[in-house]
């Protein structure tokens, strides 16, 4: 916008004070000139009565003017001159209308050259041609005694005086015409005029400063210290505004009063929107940071191959901070913990909980304890810090990457898809959300998985998704779906696949429909690993075919033949006191590592806690040093009883220069 | 496992060649139960040993105890040395390398 051109009030005012005096002085002429020529003709109509009535008086009782001699007429002319110069009438004369004009009789002038001029160019009888004037008419018509009309000729500029001269029947035979001169009235009333302008300047020159200053005081001040007030206000929102006072109140006390209200009323709003605005920052800075923690903790997908299993999830929350969450982490070398949940709620407060669920269990699962206790541990945990009532439907698991042995236990949530070539549900304990009870009791479960078979863990809002005719996704159409899936798939389950396989298929059920909760698909897949398996009668002769096996794989030196006797030592344990009608030989191969397992149906032994006693040496030949020896020859014994039965892992380093190449991870 | 059995007056010489397992014990066992009764002292020849197992430790320890110490186990391979020793038995019994 562009700048207007500053003119302040105070100048504004002079000019229009400026622009008054001089129409003020230049009307002062205009209407003090009538106003003075009354006052005039008002002291003078006296005067000129009287001369009037003078001449009236002498010449009335003379009439009719014709009956008059030379000499009565030069006598009546002296009398005019005398009546001229005693008064100061600069013409006395007398005269009769006539038709088209008047007719003079006698004329006098004060001045004596003008007095023989008039008489030459007005002597009896002369007709001067002239419109009747309007007092003239007005004495005619008998509604005035006198009059007086100005009148400006080759005889200057008078005022002239008309007064009737009546017969004795009072009708009205001639004028008596007395010429009073202007020029004297007008030097009066230049003079008068100059006084005049003199006082009205002098009133204008104080009223205005009077006003000026009152304006400045009352006016001009106020408002400039009002428009600083609001400058300020502006610039630094200061609601304080200096206390002012005043005696009276007025327009622009009001205008004080409106804007301060109307300052605190906008400082008010003002201060109101920033809080509020720093509140919905901060809030929104809240969702940010906590869909930021939330996509830390919880990817929005999360693919982990490692060795002997695959894994992959799917997390996507309904809205911008989610009540899901799943956690996949490695235990130690050969365990993985896989952890699927759901927190009651969404939003931040589901968030934040999640987290805290989620951290205590990561944080308890890598104590060692049972699932079960893992679950029971951070269940008194929450409920402890819960305030909210918040709760988590929690399926916890871990899976032995070497054995295919899958520990498990639920709190409360939806029962798992067992996958294998036809999937069918878990039956877990259905347990207790976590938070609910701190006396909630949970059960520990396993299931071994073979070479492909997996777990499907989800939420709710895989199979609560509905479509545009309200139905359900349910458990069934999962469970078919993922049927479906391995039965066109000639290849092994891969987690990824299955996971995208079923949130497609969750997608196109309800499509056309908004996804009102959190979606998350767990797939954790078993890989063995197993490069031969053997099911052998549990007699000594049968480690014939391990000890060749063993050797193919190992090779057959020193040392492989070590690790050999340690497997006999085991084995032969078995035979001869487990009880077995078979026994499984599993074997498998990964990275730098060839494993061993053994497996039999026999009566529960764990040889990695067996207490060995240590024997004298001549009590040797009994035996007692198998256990020993296969601990010492292998890189690892591990030891599991499930399924009733009890399996025995026994993993040892390949040779350095002999690791196959097909089996080092991409 | 194949023995070859050397006499030399009352000293007998047992050289075990292959792999003394579990399964192959009981014959290295029959093997000392025949030794004549006047055999008062033991070699055992390991140099062509290729495997022990605890069954064999054992007779190792039975042949021991038969000849009331008199036993000496010859050119036994580190790797099976090691065996012995995790087991104990080189504290009792004379190895000797040639």
């Amino acid at each position: 916008m562009r700048k207007k051109p500053r003119l302040s009030i105070i100048v504004q005012i002079a000019i229009v004070f400026v622009i008054a005096m001089h129409l003020s002085i230049g009307l002062i002429p205009f209407f003090g000139k009538y106003y003075l020529m009354k006052r005039a003709v008002a002291v003078n109509q006296d005067t000129a009565e009287g001369v009037a009535n003078l001449v009236r008086y002498y010449i009335e009782p003379r009439l009719p003017m014709s009956s008059l001699s030379e000499e009565h007429l030069n006598q009546t002319r002296e009398l005019f001159r005398e009546l001229c110069i005693n008064f100061h009438f600069r013409y006395v004369y007398l005269y009769a209308p006539v038709e088209d004009g008047i007719m003079y009789y006698i004329a006098a002038a004060e001045d004596d050259h003008m007095h023989e001029e008039i008489q030459k160019i007005r002597p009896y009888g002369t007709v001067v041609k002239r419109a009747p004037y309007q007092a003239e008419t007005d004495i005619l018509a008998g509604e005035k005694d006198c009059g007086y009309q100005f009148v400006t000729n080759q005889f200057g500029r008078v005022c002239m005086f008309i007064f009737p001269v009546k017969d004795k029947d009072g009708n009205v035979v001639a004028f008596i015409g007395i010429d009073d001169d202007l020029s004297d009235v007008q030097l009066e009333l230049a003079k008068e005029q100059q006084m005049l302008m003199l006082a009205v300047l002098v009133y204008f020159i104080i009223t205005h400063i009077l006003s000026l200053v009152l304006l400045r005081r009352v006016v001009i001040h106020p408002i400039d210290s009002l428009s600083k007030k609001m400058r300020s206000f502006i610039e630094d929102k200061n609601t304080e505004l200096p206390k002012r006072s005043y005696i009276f109140t007025d327009e622009v006390t009001d205008i004080q009063d409106s804007f301060e209200k109307m300052a605190g009323d906008i400082s008010a709003y003002v201060k109101d929107i920033e809080e509020y605005s720093m509140e919905k920052a901060k809030d929104a800075a809240q969702i940010d940071v906590a869909r930021k923690i939330q996509s830390d903790i919880v990817a929005p997908d999360f693919n982990i191959i490692g060795n002997g299993y695959n894994a992959f999830c799917v997390e996507r929350p309904a809205r911008a901070v989610g009540g899901d969450f799943y956690d996949i982490f490695s235990l130690n070398d050969k365990e993985i913990c896989v952890i699927v949940g759901d927190i009651s709620g969404k939003g931040i407060s589901a968030a934040l909980f999640m987290v805290m669920v989620k951290t205590n269990l990561r944080n308890y699962v890598n104590s060692g304890a049972s699932m079960a206790e893992v679950l029971k541990h951070v269940n008194g945990e929450i409920c402890r810090t819960n305030s909210q009532d918040m709760f988590a439907t929690v399926f916890l698991s871990v899976l032995n990457t070497e054995t295919g042995v899958l520990r498990y236990a639920n709190a409360g949530h939806e029962k798992p898809l067992f996958l294998c070539e036809n999937p069918y549900y878990l039956e877990p304990d259905s347990g207790m959300a976590l938070g609910l009870f701190d006396d909630a009791t949970f059960v520990d479960e396993e299931c071994t998985l073979k070479d492909n078979q997996g777990i499907l863990i989800y939420t709710d809002g895989i199979v609560e998704s509905i479509n545009t005719k309200k139905k359900q996704y349910g458990m069934n159409l999962l469970k078919e779906n993922v049927k479906n899936l391995c039965a066109h798939s000639a290849e092994k389950y891969e987690s990824e696949k299955v996971v995208r396989f079923v949130i497609d298929s969750v997608d196109d059920y309800s499509k056309d429909m908004e996804q009102f909760d959190d979606i998350t698909c767990v797939a954790l897949i078993y890989r063995d690993n197993e490069k031969e398996r053997l099911l052998l009668k549990p007699e000594l002769s049968s480690f014939d075919i391990v000890k060749e096996k063993m050797i193919a794989f190992l090779g057959n030196t020193e040392e492989s033949r070590n690790k050999i006797m340690a497997c006999e030592e085991m084995f032969s344990n078995i035979v001869n006191y487990s009880g077995t009608d078979t026994i499984n030989v599993i074997f498998r191969l990964k990275y730098n590592v060839f494993a061993v397992e053994l497996i039999d149906h026999g009566v529960p032994f764990d040889p990695i806690n067996a207490v060995i006693r240590n024997k004298d040496f001549l009590e040797l030949d009994t035996g007692g040093m198998g256990i020993k020896l296969a601990r010492l020859n292998t890189k690892e014994m591990i030891y599991s009883r499930t399924d009733d039965s009890n399996r025995l892992l026994m993993k040892y380093d390949l040779p350095k220069n002999d690791i196959p190449k097909n089996d080092i991870p991409k | 496992m194949t023995i070859t059995k050397t006499v030399n007056e009352n000293e007998a010489t047992l050289k075990v060649e292959g792999w003394l397992d579990t399964q192959a014990s009981p014959d290295f066992h029959q093997e000392l139960e025949n030794l004549e009764p006047e055999i008062d002292s033991l070699i055992l020849d390991f140099s062509a040993l290729e495997y022990i197992s605890s069954a064999g430790v054992r007779e190792v320890v039975a042949a021991y105890k038969k000849m009331d110490g008199a036993l000496v186990v010859k050119n036994v391979s580190s790797g099976i040395m090691s065996i012995f020793k995790a087991t104990g038995i080189d504290k009792k019994v004379r190895f000797e390398n040639a």
